[in-house]
């Protein structure tokens, strides 16, 4: 496995616990159909989140946050849709976050959260 | 949060004040830019940001929406960058909201965060102030420019970071800078402007071109090739009077939105002169270009002469371009986004050959052309456009004889003054400044009885239409100013009709 996606999925590791530590029901880790993976599905309140984690170790190459283009949350939200089919439970709100993970040499990761994004 | 500023955009020489607001949201980064901007203005959002980054300042992560208000009005082009980069560093925090909010910018920037010069500064400087916001931030390259306007407080950077550090930023540092790549603005010519002592020879037609600058009249000359008509009509701003302070911003606005104003020489004071080569589009003369119009020769001429050498060279419908315009002093053009008016009061001097071999002179002895291609060859000047040209000389070729240096342009234009002065003084209390402009009417009710008489006896016989009788007239009161009298006499209508020296030739 390459050095970059064992970053991934520490990142995404750490968002989850975080995620639990709030108080979230985190129903779904690495959720994957034909259409692609979501990293995590959490439920926040009466509302369903689409978590899409994105980790990285310098700002080398701009911030985590810039790398999730509209496209890519444009993909998220069909396979949030297509996630939500596959259930049986109801949601009142459905909502998609991104979170974003620097991981510096030394010290704990920095999470910056961006709610609801569009 | 939300950051403020102002800034100019234009629609011809009119400026208009607008409000830069940037929001900063927190969401995924994006940068949206929203306000009628079009495909130019689009581009700011790359430059703004690239100049940013170069100015050791961080770029805000966050969604930021920046809204150029009115949005009705369509905005193009560069001169907003700085405005756009300011809103969006005072709403992320950067500088202080308050300068930020507190001024009006203008300047385009370049991916190194260099603040680069703009055209149509001095328009936009003057909308500035006129909409009581003398606190302008402009390029260096502009300042001079920009100092030009009355009550302007001119504030000139050359790059963002300098702009930055002034607003209160500790973090900004520019770059380090390459050898600028902007070619100084191509100047107006006007040390350029030749004497008229280099012209030999030739009395009746630097007699003629007198009186076209006491009076303002649009000229006429056909003569051979290498007679010297171009050279004449070269050196007619020479002897021009300066223009009225009206006329010199309206003249220096123009030149600064076409990119032709040198600023170093500060307001253009001295009458432009414009020739265009006869291969020149309509568009490229009256002014144009897609969406907004930009101006053309004929208001790059404003105040000053447009010269069309060559004119039957010119395409016809070029030449009837000019008819409405010389009408009017203006020209208004309608493009996709809106009609743009731009002055263009100009005195047109036209020079032609007479036939297309150019030696159709004297007896025509040497002329190849046939009768009816020479006919063809002046039809294109048709009627209505000679019509409005009260002076239509003949200018021949010079003898030795001839050849003696003639009066300086100072000398000529020292009585072309006095002229002008008496003339100003007459119609003080009327609309008009030049006998060109004075129309039919009041020449009528106020030529003296006995001088009239020489062009109502031409028009009797036949010599003279009605309007050329008009056009005598108007030019015997230049001659008349030019001789320090009050009114015309028979005499000056006589000298008058002769230089109409084409009238009937065919």
């Amino acid at each position: 496995m390459a050095a970059k996606d064992a970053v991934g999925r520490y990142g995404e590791r750490v968002v989850a616990e975080r995620l639990a530590a709030l108080g979230w029901e985190v129903l779904e880790r690495n959720w994957r159909c034909a259409l692609g993976e979501l990293d995590i599905v959490a439920v926040d309140h009466d509302c369903v989140v689409a978590v899409e984690v994105k980790t990285r170790r310098t700002a080398t190459f701009g911030s985590p946050l810039e790398a999730v283009t509209p496209v890519k949350v444009a993909r998220i939200r069909k396979l949030l849709a297509a996630w939500l089919a596959s259930q049986d439970r109801t949601f009142t709100e459905a909502r998609i976050d991104v979170v974003a993970v620097t991981l510096p040499s030394a010290g704990a990761a920095q999470l910056e959260y961006v709610r609801g994004a569009t | 949060m939300i950051g403020r500023t102002r800034s100019v955009v234009l629609t011809g020489v009119r400026g208009h004040l607008i409000d830069v607001e940037a929001h900063l949201a927190a969401s995924l980064p994006a940068f949206t830019l929203v306000g009628l901007p079009d495909a130019s203005l689009h581009e700011a959002r790359d430059r703004v940001r690239a100049a940013v980054a170069s100015s050791s300042l961080a770029w805000p992560q966050r969604r930021i929406t920046v809204n150029l208000s009115p949005a009705s009005l369509p905005k193009s082009g560069s001169v907003t960058d700085l405005a756009i980069a300011v809103a969006v560093m005072a709403a992320a925090g950067m500088i202080a909201p308050a300068s930020a909010a507190r001024a009006v910018h203008l300047g385009e920037l370049g991916l190194d965060g260099q603040v680069r010069p703009v055209r149509g500064i001095l328009p936009s400087v003057i909308a500035a102030v006129e909409a009581g916001c003398p606190h302008v931030v402009v390029p260096q390259a502009n300042a001079g420019e920009a100092g030009l306007v009355p009550g302007a407080e001119v504030t000139a950077v050359d790059s963002l970071a300098q702009l930055a550090a002034l607003y209160g930023s500790d973090d900004a540092r520019p770059t380090a800078r390459g050898p600028s790549a902007t070619p100084p603005a191509e100047a107006v010519s006007e040390a350029t402007v030749a004497d008229l002592a280099d012209v030999r020879g030739q009395t009746e037609a630097r007699w003629a071109l007198e009186v076209a600058a006491a009076g303002g009249h649009h000229l006429l000359m056909v003569g051979p090739p290498g007679a010297g008509k171009t050279m004449l009509a070269s050196r007619l701003p020479g002897i021009l009077p300066d223009l009225a302070p009206a006329d010199a911003l309206a003249a220096t606005s123009i030149h600064s939105i076409a990119g032709t104003l040198d600023a170093s020489t500060g307001l253009l004071t001295r009458p432009p002169f414009e020739a265009p080569h006869h291969s020149a589009s309509a568009a490229a003369i009256v002014g144009g270009g897609a969406r907004l119009a930009r101006p053309g020769a004929i208001s790059r001429a404003h105040g000053g002469v447009l010269f069309l050498d060559e004119a039957p060279e010119f395409p016809m419908g070029v030449l009837q371009t000019l008819r409405q315009p010389i009408e009017s002093g203006e020209i208004v053009l309608h493009r996709a986004y809106g009609a743009t008016r731009y002055p263009a009061r100009f005195q047109l001097v036209l020079a032609a050959n007479p036939c297309p071999c150019g030696h159709y002179f004297g007896r025509g002895g040497d002329c190849t052309c046939t009768p009816m291609a020479r006919r063809r060859y002046f039809a294109r000047l048709s009627g209505p456009l000679l019509d409005r040209i009260d002076l239509q000389v003949d200018v021949l070729p010079v003898r030795r004889a001839q050849a003696a240096p003639g009066e300086s342009s100072a000398s000529v234009a020292q009585r072309v003054g006095q002229a002008r002065d008496r003339a100003r003084r007459r119609w003080a209390d009327l609309p008009w400044t030049a006998s060109a402009q004075v129309p039919s009417r009041w020449l009528r009710d106020n030529t003296p009885r006995s001088a009239a008489s020489v062009a109502h006896a031409a028009m009797e016989r036949g010599r003279l239409s009605a309007r050329g009788a008009d056009r005598a007239l108007r030019v015997a009161w230049t001659l008349a100013d030019l001789d320090a009298v009050a009114a015309p006499t028979s005499d000056h209508v006589a000298r008058a009709m002769m230089l109409r020296s084409r009238d009937g030739v065919q």
